[in-house]
């Protein structure tokens, strides 16, 4: 209190540099009161003031503001004291009419203050006092640029910022108004999606343009500037925290999740959104991770009562557990969702397509039996036989959908081994070859059908047909010459040859890189039976028979030393003494061309060898059974193997199994042991062990398998699962459970049921004429390993009756809803061993007995 | 199917044509090599609508056909990219601004 004046003035400079204005003000009044002429003190109290205004007008203390205003006026210099930093200090805390006039003042003393003009033209955007502007001097650049700021300003307010922006072509740089010009650019940007564009202009509006400067803070505008957007841009993290909720089973805040995700996502609809989101997630359903309970509470929440029926029908179908009956219930409510009737039936017929398709794949066809007949109707069955029903099913989809390709496509593959059902895939199937009149794909599939048939002149008109349709098509080609060569097989056992030479000619003509070698063997077989009457291709009559050397030096000429192999292994594996030409010394001279060739093979890449010996077995149009052309090589090269890498010779080793090769196969793996590299070493330590196995050359036990499966690294287990499958079918009982399910554990197990014994294939798995009289035997037997089901004594059925009964109160289902029992038994025929043990009983309860069951034991075991 | 709309920004009664003028127009901007997610996006939604017989399966299939619950999801946010809306000058002004 009693420092000097200057001393208070240094003091209140610094409480003001500090921010500290209140108290500045103190400080710097009393310095004034003690030297009331300073106008050093004069002009820092404005400025204190000043500041402490603006500090109160930013915390909203409007009426204080505006007392201290009148003080900031009190003190405020002459203008030609002022520095620029008060101009702005005036203008920020004054209004315009009162900004201006201190503005235009200044000006004529001081020049013009671009942060001013900003300030002013800042001011204008929210409250255009044209007028006022009349107050400043010419010299100032806003008034220079008035006119087009106007304009400019017009179509900012109209949402035109292109126009704006053409508007101010003409602003320079300097001009005050030049960031609105950037403000412009960056709507610009922003509406023509070039969002580099937009953040470019944003990044030239300075500081001090006050308002517009906000713009430029903003971070990663405009994503996080609502009022830009229709909606909102739903965040990663949402989608992210849903999956979260869901998989904890937090339905409460999933429903809610849904509901403003779908707002966001689509505001004038956004059950259409509600609607994808459910269909998305149905997979958790599949899974198991959402219960299909709590998937229906879910569309229940969120959709409308039909919407939600709509739904869960369609879930129940993509799941396809009760597949037939789910199928008709959803193709029954299809109609709520397509409303035009030609889209109706595109949907039924893919909806039955697809059925059918899932029937056939998974081998449910016998679920149908128990259906009633709406069901049946509904999928358009007639027949009481699976094979059949599977066709009329995809038979009515084609009526529904002449059009569904996929139909078709079914039909020509879905198995028909009875009269009935290749008399009905044939009706489809001629309608699709009327329809589809460019493809060879329907000709095929009715050559193949016509092959079943033995109607070997309607498949070769049909495969006439599908070089026609499609003559440079490499399968339809493969397919003909195939015709073809069942047809000169069958002309040359019945010694027509002048119709072999034409169909040979016309094989010669199509053959190619697979089918050459087949070709050929038919060349030198007719070359064999001719007399030199029907030279083929016009060539030379001759007067007697060819010697057999000569007729396979010319056939094999053109072809490299792969197919000429190829052709002589066929030969030999056709050559047999009393076959057409063939006799000893034929069989002894194609010996003599053979062996030659068969030293050859070391000429041969390793893969070339290995398709020698493992030839394809699938060839069109039937499947032929594999020669043993394993044994043909090896009897004329015996070291052939040692030409083979490791990573062709397990195709080879299996082919050995196959053709009853096995100590030959077990010396060869032991060859190999020697110098194999990783994953072979216990691949072949593997191999070996299951053909000691198989050849019970040592006891059954899971350790030695677990012992090597337990060595191979993550990254090569499914190559030792897929060889354990392979190799499952050369084996018996046990091992070949263990093999299938790779799961050694099997062999060491002492329980007799199907998938314990390897049985599980077989159809007749139980002989009831070799049931017991006491009956115990069976059940105790069967239930064995399911551990938790008890067995009963007495009347092996109704003991049985009584353990299905138990059952149902076990499960806790008794007077339980349908839908509730048809969801536990989906879950208990999950398990294949109680599956077997229930159908198998639901096999021998006679009718009569049946009422003996309760309602729910009836649909436990029959749906 | 609202996803794949969207994606090319699409109502759900455009034609066959629309949609695949539409395609044809978006690839051309969102080129595997300038912005290879969005091409993917544009081409999978067309494939998805690009005739009736498509739509439909669409509609029926999406459940068992999404292999990647996540990813499916994510197609549907960057499908739901809200529209821009025209705002003038003093709109812009008197919106608030995030903090």
């Amino acid at each position: 209190m009693n420092a000097p004046s200057a001393q208070l003035m240094e003091k209140g400079r610094s409480l003001t540099a500090a921010g500290n204005y209140r108290e500045a003000i103190d400080i710097l009044k009393l310095a004034l009161k003690k030297d009331e002429t300073n106008t050093e003190i004069k002009t820092l109290l404005f400025r204190t003031y000043a500041l402490r205004e603006t500090q109160l007008r930013q915390k909203g203390m409007v009426k204080e503001a505006d007392v201290i205003h009148a003080h900031t006026l009190s003190f405020r210099p002459d203008v030609q004291a002022l520095s620029e930093n008060d101009l702005i200090l005036i203008m920020k805390a004054s209004p315009l009419q009162e900004a201006l006039p201190s503005y235009a003042e200044y000006i004529s003393s001081a020049g013009p203050s671009s942060e001013a003009e900003h300030i002013i033209a800042s001011r204008l955007l929210t409250d255009p006092r044209w007028d006022l502007l009349d107050a400043l001097p010419d010299t100032s650049p806003l008034k220079r640029d008035l006119c087009v700021f106007r304009d400019a300003l017009k179509w900012m307010n109209e949402a035109r910022w292109k126009k704006a922006l053409a508007a101010m072509r003409s602003v320079s740089r300097t001009s005050p108004i030049a960031p609105l010009k950037m403000l412009c650019r960056a709507m610009a940007c922003f509406y023509g999606k070039d969002e580099d564009g937009m953040n470019r202009a944003l990044s030239m509006i300075p500081e001090s343009f006050p308002i517009l400067s906000v713009f430029r803070r903003v971070e990663r505008l405009p994503q996080n500037f609502p009022v830009l957007w229709e909606g909102r841009q739903v965040a990663e993290d949402e989608i992210h925290s849903l999956l979260s909720d869901l998989k904890t089973q937090r339905l409460k805040a999933a429903i809610g999740k849904i509901k403003q995700i779908s707002q966001a996502l689509f505001p004038p609809a956004p059950q259409a959104a509600v609607r994808q989101i459910l269909q998305m997630i149905m997979p958790m359903g599949f899974s198991g991770i959402l219960d299909e309970d709590v998937l229906q509470e879910l569309a229940e929440a969120l959709l409308s009562e039909a919407d939600a029926a709509v739904f869960m029908a369609q879930y129940y179908f993509l799941a396809a557990e009760d597949i037939f009956e789910e199928t008709a219930d959803y193709l029954n409510m299809l109609d709520s969702e397509f409303a035009d009737p030609s889209d109706l039936r595109i949907a039924s017929s893919l909806v039955l397509t697809d059925a059918a398709g899932q029937i056939s794949k998974r081998h449910m066809a016998d679920d149908m039996y128990g259906l009633s007949v709406r069901t049946l109707k509904s999928l358009g069955i007639a027949s009481k036989d699976a094979e059949t029903a599977l066709i009329e099913m995809t038979l009515k989809a084609i009526e529904l959908d002449p059009e569904n390709r996929s139909a078709y496509d079914l039909l020509a593959n879905l198995p028909r081994s009875s009269r009935k059902s290749k008399q009905l895939a044939e009706q489809g199937l001629l309608r699709m070859y009327e329809r589809f009149s460019d493809d060879p794909e329907p000709c095929l599939a009715l050559s193949r059908l016509y092959y079943e048939k033995n109607a070997f002149r309607q498949a070769e008109t049909m495969l006439e047909a599908a070089m026609k349709r499609a003559p440079y098509d490499e399968r339809v080609r493969e397919y003909r010459i195939t015709g073809l060569l069942h047809a000169i097989e069958r002309n040359l056992q019945r010694k027509k040859l002048h119709i072999v030479k034409q169909d040979l000619e016309k094989a010669v003509k199509l053959s190619g890189k697979n089918t050459k070698p087949p070709v050929a063997v038919k060349q030198v077989r007719f070359e064999m039976e001719q007399t030199g009457q029907l030279p083929l291709f016009g060539g030379e009559i001759q007067t007697e028979k060819k010697d057999i050397r000569s007729i396979i030096a010319t056939v094999l000429s053109p072809m490299l030393l792969f197919d000429r192999l190829k052709t002589l292994a066929l030969l030999a594996a056709e050559a047999r003494p009393g076959y057409g030409p063939w006799d000893t010394a034929k069989i002894r001279q194609l010996d003599a061309v053979f062996r030659p060739y068969a030293a050859r093979m070391k000429e041969l890449p390793s893969s070339q060898i290995r398709r020698l010996l493992v030839p394809e077995e699938d060839r069109p149009p039937y499947r032929m059974k594999p020669k043993p052309m394993i044994s043909i090589f090896l009897d004329r090269q015996p070291k052939i193997l040692n030409l083979l890498l490791d990573e062709d010779v397990l195709p080879v080793l299996e082919a050995m199994l196959a053709s009853g090769l096995t100590k030959a196969c077990a010396k060869e793996i032991r060859r190999r042991q020697k110098t194999a590299k990783k994953p072979f070493d216990h691949l072949l330590a593997f191999y070996s062990l299951v053909i000691r196995h198989i050849t019970d050359k040592t006891d059954r036990n899971a350790e030695p398998f677990e012992t090597i499966v337990n060595q191979v690294e993550d990254r090569y287990r499914e190559l030792f699962r897929a060889a354990s499958r392979r190799l499952s079918v050369f084996a018996e009982g046990r091992l070949k459970a263990a093999l299938e399910h790779f799961n050694f554990k099997l062999l060491n197990t002492g329980c007799t049921c199907p998938m314990c014994t390897g049985r599980a294939g077989e159809a007749e798995f139980f002989d009831p004429d070799g049931f017991d009289e006491n009956g115990e035997a069976f059940f105790p037997n069967i239930f064995d390993g399911l551990g938790e089901l008890p067995w009963g004594e007495g009347n092996p059925l109704k003991s049985a009756i009584s353990d299905i009964e138990q059952l149902v109160d076990e499960m806790g289902l008794r007077g339980a809803p349908e839908k509730i029992i048809r969801k536990r038994r989906r879950e208990l025929y999950n398990n294949f061993q109680i599956r077997m043990v229930l159908e198998m009983f639901a096999d021998l309860m006679p009718d009569e007995m049946k009422p003996l069951l309760s309602r729910e034991a009836r649909m436990l075991v029959w749906v | 199917m609202l996803a794949h709309y969207l994606t090319l920004g699409l109502e759900e009664s455009a034609t066959d044509e629309q949609i695949r003028n539409r395609y044809l127009e978006r690839i051309k901007i969102h080129t595997p090599e300038t912005d290879a997610q969005r091409f993917q996006d544009i081409t999978q939604a067309y494939e998805a609508i690009k005739n009736r017989r498509a739509r439909i399966y669409s509609r029926i299939f999406t459940g068992r056909n999404t292999s990647d619950m996540e990813a499916a999801l994510l197609y549907l946010v960057r499908a739901g990219r809200p529209k821009p809306k025209l705002v003038g000058l003093q709109e812009l002004l008197r919106a608030p601004k995030p903090a």
